[in-house]
């Protein structure tokens, strides 16, 4: 909402207060102020000049070169095509970097070769009238002044972010009746005079409303014999000020009293009406109806409110008046509208066009039902004194359900109570009743507020207190500290997950990303899933995306990380490690809500190690990437293993990827190498080295529920370490080995680790070589090399038995 | 002999060794040079035999003037050897100047480090976490929250639907209906966590971050509300930091306001970041509308509370004076790694 300084003060009495101090008394009363400008500022730099030389422009049937004398501006060259540009003639000369209203920016140009430092301007150029006819001529003004100084011009403009509970504040004389709250002055009061000279209203139209659900009053009055034209100067400047082009007398007053009152106007053509009857109905879905801007449209609304006539549709009520009702250049009498239209059917309306207008935004906020006959009242008297013609007598109203205000009772002590301020009742009633309320005493003392029909955002007490708060000294509240609870909630487990993992992945390198959930639903097809990959099946698709790039929630991270991964690589990144918490999403439908799975995805490329003199550069390994799960899985006490199995997502290269199950065989996620078609599908570079992912289902984590392995004290006695070498057939995993020599749990086995892998020409074919270092202790005692080498017979030859594996001699 | 040739002798003495030692260029010279002057047979061993033979009276003198020299020349001799012992070391020094091996270090996203510190500022004020949903109904991210249905309160949130019933939460405001609807007050919750809005630009992004409030008990005020964001903004900024609270509209809070800080670049002057005003905005908050305790069965009577809700990205921005909110998104290591 944009509203004039100027206008308000039809309203309220603003002496002694700067623009600025009226723009924060409103903001900090809630009426945000976003913008306060002087709309002819730009009149400080324009500046009178003395045109002393004008020469016609070589080959040029109109143009003049001028050269000009601004006094202390200094003389300047510029090229004019004002016919009453002459030697001797003071006019106004807009500097070069000034930005007149029209929207032009004045630069230093060349005019067929000729340099021009300024514009000479006319009246409308500089936004100070109608007359274009040539520059302004500045009788008996020196040159070197400017125009702000020669005209005196202000009109300082706010543009107001009103918030949707106050329609109230979309209307001048809405935003002065919180000013005089604030300020504690006196709202004024306008001044009109309304002569009805014509015959009874009711000779000349008739109103019936066949949908009174929709719409609750119809305020109609009609005036004959008047004469469209163009409006005078200071209502264009009101307009323009507010942001409203001059059309006509007839349709700027309409839009003058909305701006000032609040509630939309509509003039109809009375002899375009059928019968000069206005009936006001609902129409269904699918009509088609061409509003006055030209548009045909068709109504998509379950209920679309029309204002109709005794034939046809004249008017979409509350948004746009019709084609054929328009005002026009030859209109003579006219059928001026004032209604109040059911908010939420206008808004429904609006939107199911996609049309949205002065009118129905303020219709879909709520306007003020009583204020129909003086707003009709005011704007006729107005058309009469600017258009001419005889008002007819009386009005007609059509009001199926009068307002009834709601009464509710007030008590200033729980106002201070819930407010924690200790303001005076007195001063509480004082600014209630400045914006409308009548605050009431009854016998019993207590304190009642009846609530005014512009406010439809007031309904209970509490809203009472908040215009209290609002009005007085908002910023002035005290701060206190309430008493906290006493018992306090621990985190939730996804909450504490993913602080565990966050600091233990960035204390091993990996640094955190954080993308968006939405991504191309290409993915799948970029990662290579097939068509019935559960994956595809549980995709979320978004109703109303931003972009295709953002369209579907994301079921996985791979596709996160290997989008950022190709940006760091486009940056040249030799090395990254990055990891993403957060939720994927699996589709349960579109009427349930979805599996949001807490995720841990991390992944590793290119090459690893700084490359400096004493640390060469490697290619990350498939090692790597597990050392990393391992450790993050020890970190949270989780006991883990690896395998392959059909579960392999297909983005890996299965020769360097595996599953990762849980204890009980629960499957927690996968890892391994990108393969070559999916890095293609990333656009990766080949020459950035490989690529390894991992991803862990957090959820699954969080049903075995993770936590900090309990301490646990350590023997006092020595610990005895044996070397193993074996022989064993290759295809034997190390895991099955580890697993065998553990098997017993009698030995006090306390380490085991695998410090040699050897395949090669000093073994038999289709043999390995694995060689672990065993650790014994026990709690009770030093073990003696005999108990040792025992418990290492014991495993060697299981071993043996097991798996074939014997000692490397 | 008298004494004073004597004692010129032995200064002449002192020089001569210092001046030996200095030279020496190895330790076999050095060595030399020490037998010359200090061995049990060198030059002050004659000296002092050579007090002996002065008057007894004259001997104190002499042998003061005697000790001083021989001991200034043995710490000549001990900083030469010192030096060639060094030199010849040499050879073995690192040259510490190499750069070390490094362990790459690795970086939390500013997001959550910002999260995590708002979230730490809150919970010694005695709030608990909770989190919530974030592909939310429509009940608890608008209707359960005072946004009617076909109301233009609706306008101010543009939201992603993911269908007519189901859609992208907009605030993370949704969490406080689930925490009020599980237990009774008092409630002092914080909730962290991602929300969604159809909206990109430079300040806005489709999704950011989000950390609500709520503290329902008996006896709350609009006052409290203003101290707890007063000493929450004083420890997440600086001490000195002033709040401003603006009365605004939130169908969820009555009486609703907007909070500001003053400007963390100008502390209230006026410049470009806070365009003029001195004043940024960091928060909207207000005292919980019965409306939204009729929803949860809570007693309005009984009970009152304040809830707010801030933009994490917004207080990231102001304290580390980023002014783009895409970069948070982007994953570019050059920016991941600052934090």
């Amino acid at each position: 909402m944009k509203a004039s300084i100027n206008w308000l003060e039809d309203y309220i009495d603003l002496s002694g207060l700067s623009p600025r101090e009226v723009a924060d008394k409103l903001t900090m009363a809630g009426l945000e102020v976003e913008n306060l400008s002087d709309r002819f500022a730009h009149l400080n730099q324009v500046v009178s000049a003395r045109l002393e030389k004008v020469e016609p422009m070589p080959k040029s049937d109109h143009l003049n070169i001028c050269q000009v004398n601004a006094g202390s501006f200094g003389h300047f060259q510029v090229v004019c095509g004002a016919p009453n540009a002459r030697v001797g003639l003071v006019a106004p000369l807009a500097l070069v970097g000034v930005t007149l209203p029209s929207g032009l920016t004045i630069e230093s140009t060349k005019l067929r070769g000729h340099d021009s430092y300024g514009m000479l301007c006319s009246e409308v150029e500089l936004g100070l009238g109608g007359a274009s006819g040539g520059i302004i001529e500045l009788d008996n003004v020196e040159p070197g002044r400017t125009m702000k100084d020669v005209t005196g011009r202000e009109d300082w403009v706010m543009e107001i972010g009103i918030t949707p509970n106050r329609p109230d504040g979309l209307s001048i004389i809405g935003l002065a009746r919180d000013l005089s709250a604030l300020l504690n002055r006196p709202m004024k009061t306008v001044d009109y005079k309304l002569e009805e000279t014509g015959p009874d209203v009711n000779t000349l139209g008739q109103v019936t409303i066949e949908a009174p659900e929709h719409a609750n009053r119809y305020v109609a009055r009609v005036i004959t014999g008047l004469k469209i034209g163009p409006s005078p100067q200071w209502m264009v400047d009101r307009l323009a000020a507010v942001g409203i082009r001059s059309i006509s007398n007839v349709v700027d007053v309409t839009n003058y009293v909305m701006i000032e009152m609040g509630l939309p106007l509509h003039a109809f053509d009375l002899d375009t009406v059928a019968g000069h009857h206005i009936i006001v109905k609902t129409y269904p879905k699918g009509v088609h109806f061409t509003t006055l801007d030209g548009q045909d449209r068709e109504l998509k609304a379950d209920v679309n409110l029309m204002i109709c006539d005794g034939e046809k549709a004249v008017g979409l009520a509350g948004i746009m008046g019709g084609l054929n009702s328009e005002i026009e250049s030859t209109t003579t009498n006219i059928l001026l509208e004032g209604a109040y239209f059911n908010a939420t059917t206008i808004r429904k309306a609006s939107r199911a066009l996609g049309l949205s207008t002065d009118a129905s935004y303020r219709f879909e906020r709520g306007c003020d039902p009583e204020i129909c006959p003086r707003a009709v009242d005011r704007a006729i008297a107005l058309m009469a004194e600017l258009a001419g013609g005889s008002v007819a007598k009386g009005r007609i109203d059509c009001y199926p359900k009068p307002f009834k205000p709601t009464i509710v009772s007030f008590s200033p002590e729980k106002c201070n109570a819930y407010l924690g301020t200790e303001h005076r009742p007195e001063d509480m009633v004082r600014v209630l009743t400045a914006i409308g309320l009548k605050v009431e005493k009854a016998a019993d003392g207590a304190l009642s507020a009846t609530l005014p029909s512009w406010r439809p955002d007031l309904s209970r007490e509490v809203d009472v207190w908040e215009e209290v708060a609002r009005l007085l000294d908002f910023d002035q509240l005290p701060a206190t500290l309430p008493a906290p609870p006493v018992k306090r909630q621990s985190p939730p487990p996804a909450w504490t997950l993913r602080e565990a993992t966050r600091a233990h992945l960035a204390a091993q390198g990996f640094s955190e990303s954080i993308t968006y959930s939405f991504i191309n639903r290409n993915f799948a097809d970029k990662l290579g899933l097939s068509d019935d990959s559960p994956i595809r099946q549980r995709i979320l698709p978004l109703l109303n995306p931003l972009s295709e790039e953002q369209g579907v929630l994301r079921p996985l991270l791979a596709p996160s990380l290997l989008t950022a991964l190709r940006l760091n690589q486009n940056q040249g990144q030799k090395e990254v490690a990055m990891f993403e918490l957060g939720a994927v999403f699996l589709s349960n439908g579109l009427d349930r809500q979805p599996d949001e799975k807490q995720t841990i995805g991390g992944l590793w490329a290119g090459f690893t190690g700084s490359g400096n003199w004493i640390e060469p550069a490697r290619a990350v390994d498939f090692w790597d990437v597990k050392g990393v799960v391992e450790s993050l899985a020890e970190n949270l006490n989780l006991n883990i293993s690896f395998c392959r199995g059909e579960e392999l997502p297909v983005w890996y290269n299965p020769a360097e990827a595996a599953l990762i199950k849980l204890e009980d065989g629960r499957l927690l996620g996968h890892l391994g190498r990108l393969n070559k078609k999916a890095a293609k599908g990333f656009g990766l570079k080949e020459v950035f080295g490989p690529v390894y992912l991992f991803e862990l289902d957090g959820q699954e984590i969080l049903k075995t529920g993770f936590s900090r392995k309990p301490f646990q004290g350590w023997s006092k006695f020595p610990q005895a370490d044996r070397d193993m070498a074996l022989v064993l057939d290759k295809d034997v995993p190390a895991s099955r080995v580890i697993e065998t020599i553990k098997e017993d749990g009698a030995i006090p086995l306390t380490d085991v680790l695998l410090f040699d892998l050897y395949e090669g020409d000093q073994l038999p074919e289709g043999k390995k070589s694995l060689a672990f270092r065993l650790t014994f202790q026990t709690a009770e005692k030093t073990l003696t090399d005999d108990e040792v080498n025992e418990f290492f017979q014991t495993i060697t030859s299981r071993l043996d038995q097991k798996l074939g594996a014997a000692l490397r001699s | 002999m008298s004494s004073q040739q004597l004692i010129e002798r032995i200064n002449e003495a002192e020089a001569k060794a210092v001046a030996a030692f200095k030279s020496a260029a190895t330790a076999e010279q050095l060595e030399a040079a020490r037998i010359e002057y200090l061995g049990t047979k060198g030059l002050f061993t004659d000296l002092m035999k050579a007090l002996g033979s002065l008057p007894k009276d004259e001997r104190p003198q002499a042998g003061g003037a005697a000790n001083k020299a021989r001991q200034s020349a043995t710490e000549a001799h001990q900083a030469a050897k010192e030096a060639l012992e060094s030199a010849s070391s040499r050879d073995s020094f690192l040259d510490i100047t190499l750069p070390g091996r490094r362990k790459p270090a690795g970086h939390c996203h500013v997001i959550s480090r910002t999260a995590a510190e708002i979230c730490e500022i809150f919970a010694k004020l005695g709030f608990s976490i909770a989190e919530g949903p974030e592909v939310e109904t429509d009940y608890y991210n608008f209707e359960a929250l005072n946004f009617p249905h076909d109301h233009p309160a609706r306008d101010m949130q543009d939201t992603l639907f993911v269908s007519q019933e189901l859609l992208l939460r907009t605030h993370t405001s949704p969490c406080q209906v689930r925490t009020m609807e599980k237990s009774q007050p008092p409630v002092w919750v914080v909730v962290p966590g991602k929300t969604y809005r159809r909206d990109s630009d430079i300040s806005h992004s489709p999704m950011f971050h989000q950390v609500e409030g709520l503290a329902v008990d008996k006896g709350i005020t609009f006052a409290d509300l203003k101290g707890v964001l007063t000493a929450f903004a004083t420890a997440m900024f600086s001490p000195d930091t002033k709040i401003r609270l603006r009365p605004s509209f939130f169908p969820f809070t009555e009486p609703s306001a907007e909070v500001d800080i003053a400007c963390v670049l100008c502390h209230g002057q006026g410049c470009r970041l806070c365009k003029g005003t001195g004043w940024l905005e960091i928060l909207g908050s207000g005292m919980v509308d019965p409306a939204v305790y009729g929803f949860v069965d809570y007693d309005p009577e009984k009970f009152s509370g304040f809830a707010f809700g801030m933009g994490i990205e917004r207080v990231a921005m102001l304290k580390y004076g980023l002014d783009d909110i895409r970069m948070f998104y982007e994953s570019d290591l050059r920016f991941l790694k600052q934090f």
